[in-house]
């Protein structure tokens, strides 16, 4: 690695030198631009269980994308292959790899399966800027295969009037409503009379109808667990959009506690209102309740 | 909706609209247009280990060509797609990890492209092409295409893009790697075209629902 940095030191201090009289290659160019693309890569991991224990001999797979400059002057990337294994501690590390993109490709430990969005890529040197800590290791999940709940699971779309009437979803039936039971209280409120341009209120609001919500904002996050606490009574949007446009709060994702906690379950949900021309509003819904009153959303 | 280079074209034209809108929904899919072109504030690249940009390759940087991607073109003016509203929503889909955006960025760090007979003169801040002056406005495209590079990253491989894309103070967007598996490998980069229905159904699902046009 030392000699490494020496050549590229002198490397640089050359293709400096080069630049002040004008005189790098294409060549040179097309070397140092590539090669610079490559950073050292150090990863920092900890492995855990499905209750945070850290879970010690747990077998990692990656690779790294490393970019070269080819033969005839273009340049192309390979994927040199890492393995690690956790310590007693669950921690592992990748050291002096080289590259732009770290990924992890598979964790295995015997009785144990990955959550499926453990599995990622981490950007050292995109617009990711991502970058490890060994303070702070990025935590894995794996679950004993054998922890399964039986969930309710569903997607739905449903068209609705955007009017600030209550619609309630029943997610154990899949099912929505102007009145009667369920577990969710959700309206969107906008006008139906605009002049293209102008600027409308445009509001929504989700509520448990015995319970709570909980944002994940974490896009890596697979929502197998639901939190102990955190929960809110209601989620809330407010803003002004202009006539002839349409509006949502994209993909939310959240934790719900239903049922005054006697059930748990998991949402991503979109509102969506005007629709198009004749669709005036709309709600997508997927979900996955767990109705044991078990906090564990892993199918 | 546009993919990759689409997005030069798509941009051009929904700019070109002025105020009324072409379109409902503009969905910019790994869109290889410099993201300084909607967001002045948009990160800025580096193109050397020490998170510094290379000031040594003779690569456009900063103290040398102009950034007029995010300020067109005149000092302090606002970026080039300021106020576009050729669409009534816009919609970023990224993969910070694009192979063929990591591409795009080398290829910016190529501008001006000699080879082709462009240049750029430091002692009086003009570009030229086969020796001649070329200026802005005439000469926009070119000056983009061959010689002005591109400070950030592309729009399509970077994150909470402003601009046209901000709605109500939040960026519109949706992560490719994050949301729908879109990796670093060249693949990658056309995979809603390139896979097969059952690895790409939820992402095209994504799309017709940020359209308006999936009703059931």
């Amino acid at each position: 690695m030392k000699k490494m940095l020496f050549l590229l030191l002198v490397f640089s201090a050359a293709v400096g030198e080069a630049a002040q009289t004008n005189s790098v290659t294409p060549e040179e160019k097309l070397r140092a631009l590539i090669e610079n693309k490559n950073i050292q890569i150090n990863f920092w991991g900890l492995i855990v269980d499905q209750d945070g224990n850290p879970l010690e001999g747990a077998k990692i797979a990656g690779d790294t994308r490393t970019w070269y400059v080819t033969k005839t002057l273009n340049f192309d990337a390979n994927f040199p292959k890492f393995n690690a294994i956790s310590d007693s501690s669950g921690k592992f590390e990748i050291q002096n790899a080289s590259g732009d993109v770290l990924t992890i490709k598979s964790l295995e430990k015997e009785g144990y399966e990955p959550e499926p969005h453990a599995l990622r890529e981490f950007g050292y040197h995109t617009s990711e800027r991502f970058s490890s800590d060994p303070n702070n290791p990025v935590v894995f999940r794996m679950w004993k295969t054998n922890v399964h709940e039986q969930l309710i699971i569903g997607k739905k779309r449903f068209h609705v009037v955007p009017d600030g009437r209550l619609y309630v979803i029943d997610l154990n039936q899949g099912t929505i409503a102007e009145s009667g039971s369920g577990d969710l209280k959700v309206s969107i409120n906008y006008t139906n009379q605009v002049i293209r341009g102008q600027l409308y209120d445009w509001s929504c609001e989700i509520t448990p109808t015995a319970g709570g919500l909980l944002e994940e904002t974490d896009p890596y996050s697979s929502m197998f667990l639901a939190p102990q606490d955190g929960y809110v009574s209601t989620f809330q949007l407010r803003q002004q959009i202009k006539g002839g446009q349409y509006s949502s709060i994209g993909d939310k994702r959240f934790y719900v506690m239903l049922k005054n906690g006697r059930e748990y379950g998991r949402i991503t949900i979109d509102l969506i209102a005007p629709y198009n021309d004749g669709i005036p509003g709309m709600i997508e819904i997927q979900y996955a309740v767990n109705p044991t009153g078990s906090r564990i959303l892993k199918p | 909706m546009a993919h990759s280079m689409g997005n030069v074209v798509a941009g051009e034209a929904l700019k070109q609209a002025g105020a009324s809108p072409l379109v409902n929904t503009y969905v910019a899919m790994q869109g290889a247009v410099p993201a300084h072109c909607y967001d002045a504030s948009a990160t800025i690249r580096t193109n050397y280990p020490d998170g510094s940009f290379n000031n040594t390759l003779d690569a456009g940087y900063p103290s040398h060509v102009p950034n007029y991607y995010a300020s067109y073109y005149t000092s302090g003016a606002p970026c080039y797609f300021n106020g576009t509203a050729g669409a009534g929503s816009y919609i970023n889909f990224y993969n910070s990890q694009d192979w063929a955006l990591s591409y795009w960025a080398v290829d910016e760090d190529y501008k001006p492209d000699i080879a082709s007979g462009f240049s750029y003169n430091y002692s009086d801040n003009k570009f030229e092409a086969g020796g001649s002056e070329i200026d802005f406005p005439t000469y926009t495209y070119e000056i983009f295409a061959y010689c002005d590079t591109a400070y950030c990253f592309a729009l399509g491989a970077q994150a909470d893009v402003g601009g046209a894309f901000l709605h109500d103070g939040s960026p519109q967007q949706t992560d490719l790697n994050a949301t729908f598996g879109f990796g670093k490998q060249h693949k990658d980069h056309s995979g809603e075209f390139n896979s097969d229905n059952m690895q790409r159904a939820s992402f095209w699902s994504k799309v017709l629902i940020n359209m308006s046009l999936k009703e059931e």
